[in-house]
């Protein structure tokens, strides 16, 4: 399996540059535009080389060519142009509002955006306008000046792992493959060139997962690092706004932007001195510094390749190794329940966080009116939700029952903290992590639980609330971790890997 | 606000601090010990008037335990078993057959003060809470109006009798419990006392005549003077209690206690006693004046300009002054038209003899009806 998918992404990076050779000799006006780099396209700008209109044509271009994969929920085509002109004007002036201005972004469609309506790939949200921007959006849109180019399309309410679950069709890259989830429509706009970076989130590798797959890279922040006001939540002590882009050090260049304490989010880290520090480490990694390894000890996760194969870590190791990394093995004693006490934790919050989805306020798919309150939220929810959902709300309806909730909801909080002190542990030894990005099951498409042993690679960070970044590596994917605020460490590994390689 | 309030998609509970420093506050005043670190919870049910589906709530750690509140006149020393933060939801109101929904108090921080049983009769209810209400006012905490829901109360009411009191067929020696009825959303003081008295009435006739009772919630009538059944609690719901993820610990540090405990103003009790030795007044009279909003400040106001003696001061705002204040509408004697002065300077001339009670009052109403000249030129006018 390990060889085959070896191989399988060696035929897709031939691929698609077989279908881009391709239609570059049908379509002359056809550009290397839109699959350029958020750096890239930031210095080209700057230089005069091209212009906002140019990069935002060029997306706008591509989100037309992958209409099949349903990448997309919501095309802001026109405001998008008029945005590109206005950011033009701004720069004509010396008046942009940062070094990205007028630069393509895609938004995860659970992110709620003034313009448009933010669905959360469900029906429940179908007609639901958010009226107010999310933080992390206005951040990048409103402060940077990024053009929103459309919202994607993702797994219901962030549940699910393939991109079969959304309600406004199943996302599939353009040979047709899963790109994972639930941020699979962030992914494949990344990978197809349909924006320069994509905001999506992470509650359990919703982000990771699919970047992994799609051969791009992913960043999960340290859980209250970027703000989650404008999020739909779906668990509130997992979920993080997180990044997606062709190049690590395009993840850097943004992360200032967002790297910022809210007072809207209760959770949100109000460590002043630590911020500044990622802040930092980031701008240097933008600028292209030569990162010096030789004082680094890696760790690889023995439990983690004996579940998911050691392929990737390897490849990594060595590279690492090579540039003066100290790589070892190390041990997270209880990895092997992560996934269990994540999706006890996580299908508990949910069915908490979607109570509120009643028909009576906002969204919906149509107006309910049934006799009692009682029989119209039933319909409402039985109607509006997909299975998943469904299957989820109920999980987490029976883990908090009276009786049943010391078993499984306080069993699994205590062993979240049993998880999260292994890596506080594990940390004293190393400075980061590497494990495979995610286990390849064979997955059936039918079988839920199936669907679920995707994300054993990925819920352990989400449960302990530490960064991850997961990069194409030289054998596969490869996910690396580092301890809470030390975003940067990671950043900083997957940049010599993937330059490196 | 309002985004939070219909718990739209991606807003998120803001804890302020003003509500934990009112809580700190009222703990204190009530002599209960504020815990160190508290959390939320979440209670979950479905209800039109709850947008979130869950309350937020305090089920773990109440921010303070174990205080006591005394009522004057009884002075009976009521247990404050605990107080606990939480948030409001909507209201529900019946329109033309229909049901509408109120969301603008949804949200709200509210603070529950609990009290074990102690309470034996309807008056010493209503009591209970008019202490509780002085108390609130004079913290600054609430403004304590009933009738707006800014102070609401929820009743739990059983009764114990001993089997003599029931009948002949029943064994005279037994203690025979009623199952707990909670009578919900009691608006007004004088309300508290009538729902509980009729609902002790109901449940010892219902005992009587050999009738079963439920473990119920109940809402008061006060048309008809008697408490019907809103739902049944035989089963008790299952609110899925969870930790409150979005709202992290809160540490209250000794700082914030003292501080709060600095802060604290006068409370009625200690006014009470303040006012007992300063002025020789009676004591029912000094709780009157600390209780009625106002009163004590015109009060202490009128005496100091020394024109008047305070037994004569006291009884003129209690008897005169407090009725003509109401019936003209006003929240609180300090709106009244007759300013402390004024008032100080009448009661003057009446102590000495040169102008009758029965004319006074009838210079009181003049000024009550708007006229702003001294009470000495109003009576030399008039003849």
């Amino acid at each position: 399996p390990r060889d085959f998918q070896r191989a399988m992404l060696t035929a897709l990076r031939c691929a698609r540059a077989v279908v881009f050779v391709k239609r570059n000799l049908s379509r002359v006006h056809e550009s290397p535009l839109p699959f350029m780099s958020l750096r890239g396209a930031r210095d080209g700008l700057a230089s005069g080389e091209f212009t906002a209109v140019d990069l935002v044509d060029a997306a706008l271009g591509r989100m037309d060519d992958i209409r099949p994969t349903n990448a997309f929920t919501q095309n802001f085509g026109d405001a998008a142009e008029a945005a590109a002109e206005a950011s033009d004007a701004r720069r004509a002036k010396s008046q942009s509002l940062s070094p990205f201005d007028g630069i393509p972004l895609a938004v995860k469609d659970n992110f709620c955006t003034e313009r448009g309506v933010t669905t959360a790939g469900s029906a429940m949200l179908q007609s639901f306008s958010a009226l107010y921007d999310a933080t992390v959006v206005e951040s990048l849109e409103k402060q940077a000046g990024m053009v929103v180019v459309g919202k994607t399309n993702m797994d219901e309410f962030g549940m699910g792992s393939t991109g079969n679950h959304s309600r406004f069709g199943v996302i599939r890259t353009m040979d047709g493959r899963s790109p994972g989830g639930s941020s699979g429509g962030s992914a494949v706009a990344v990978m197809e060139g349909a924006a320069f970076a994509a905001l999506g989130s992470d509650t359990g590798g919703s982000v990771r997962l699919p970047a992994a797959k799609c051969g791009i890279v992913g960043y999960k922040p340290t859980y209250g690092l970027f703000s989650r006001h404008g999020l739909v939540t779906y668990a509130s002590s997992l979920d993080c706004p997180a990044l997606l882009t062709r190049n690590v050090r395009d993840i850097a260049a943004i992360v200032p932007h967002l790297n910022v304490y809210d007072t809207r989010d209760p959770t949100s880290i109000n460590l002043p001195s630590q911020r500044e520090r990622i802040s930092s480490e980031c701008r240097m990694i933008d600028q292209n510094n030569d990162i010096d390894l030789s004082d680094f000890r890696v760790g690889i996760v023995r439990e983690s390749i004996e579940d998911a194969g050691e392929a990737a870590t390897s490849a990594a190791a060595s590279q690492l190794a090579e540039k003066g990394a100290k790589i070892s093995l190390q041990s997270i004693p209880h990895y092997g329940i992560s996934l269990a006490t994540y999706y006890i934790i996580a299908t508990a919050e949910a069915s908490s966080n979607l109570a509120r989805y009643d028909g009576l306020r906002y969204g919906g798919s149509k107006v309910y009116e049934e006799n009692s309150f009682h029989e119209t939220l039933s319909q409402c929810r039985a109607n509006d939700f997909g299975d998943e959902v469904k299957r989820r709300i109920l999980t987490g309806t029976f883990t908090l029952s009276q009786e049943h909730r010391a078993a499984f909801f306080d069993k699994a909080t205590q062993c979240r903290r049993l998880i999260a002190n292994d890596f506080q542990r594990v940390f004293e030894e190393v400075d980061a992590l590497l494990l495979p990005s995610f286990a390849e099951s064979g997955i059936v498409d039918s079988d839920p639980v199936n669907e679920y042993r995707t994300d054993s690679c990925t819920v352990p960070a989400s449960l302990a609330g530490i960064p991850a970044v997961t990069v194409p590596g030289s054998n596969g994917p490869v996910q690396i971790l580092a301890p809470l605020l030390r975003d940067h460490r990671a950043l900083q590994i997957a940049t010599v890997l993937s330059e490196t390689r | 606000q309002f985004r939070k309030s219909a718990a739209y998609p991606g807003t998120l509970p803001v804890l302020n601090e003003a509500c934990i420093r009112h809580a700190v506050s009222l703990a204190l005043a009530l002599g209960c010990q504020v815990s160190p670190r508290v959390c939320f919870d979440r209670k979950h049910y479905f209800y039109p008037d709850l947008p979130h589906g869950f309350q937020i709530t305090q089920e773990r750690t109440p921010i303070a335990v174990n205080g006591q509140l005394q009522v004057p006149g009884t002075n009976k020393m009521v247990p404050i078993t605990h107080l606990q933060l939480e948030m409001d939801s909507g209201k529900t109101v019946a329109r033309d057959g229909s049901v509408a929904l109120d969301l603008n108090r949804a949200g709200s921080a509210l603070i529950e003060v609990v009290s074990a049983p102690a309470l034996a009769s309807g008056a010493e209810a209503a009591d209970f809470v008019r202490t509780l209400q002085a108390v609130a006012r004079a913290l600054d905490i609430s403004d304590g109006n009933m009738d707006q829901g800014s102070l609401r109360a929820d009743v739990n009411v059983n009764l114990r009798v001993q089997g003599r009191e029931l009948g002949s067929m029943f064994d005279p020696e037994a203690m025979i419990t009623t199952p707990r009825v909670e009578i919900k959303n009691v608006t007004g003081l004088r309300f508290i006392a009538k729902a509980v008295d009729s609902e002790l009435a109901r449940q010892l006739a219902a005992l009587r005549a050999g009738e079963e009772l439920f473990c119920e919630t109940r809402g008061y009538d006060a048309r008809e003077n008697a408490t019907r059944p809103l739902r049944r609690k035989e089963t008790r719901t299952d609110y899925r209690f969870t930790p409150e993820p979005d709202i992290p610990t809160v540490l209250i540090t000794q700082a914030l206690v003292d501080q709060c405990r600095a802060e604290m103003p006068e409370l009625p009790a200690a006014a009470c006693d303040r006012l007992v030795a300063s002025y020789a007044l009676r004591e029912d009279d000094a709780s009157i004046l600390v209780r009625e909003e106002g009163a004590r400040e015109y009060f202490e106001d009128a005496c100091q300009t020394g024109a008047a003696s305070p037994a004569l001061v006291a009884a003129w705002v209690i008897n005169e002054l407090l009725a003509r204040t109401r019936h003209a509408g006003l929240r609180s004697v300090a709106d009244s038209p007759a300013a402390p002065r004024a008032m100080a300077d009448l009661l003057g001339l009446v102590e000495r003899g040169d102008l009758s009670g029965q004319r006074a009052k009838d210079v009181l109403d003049i000024m009550f009806s708007g006229d702003e000249r001294a009470p000495r030129d109003i009576v030399r006018e008039a003849g």
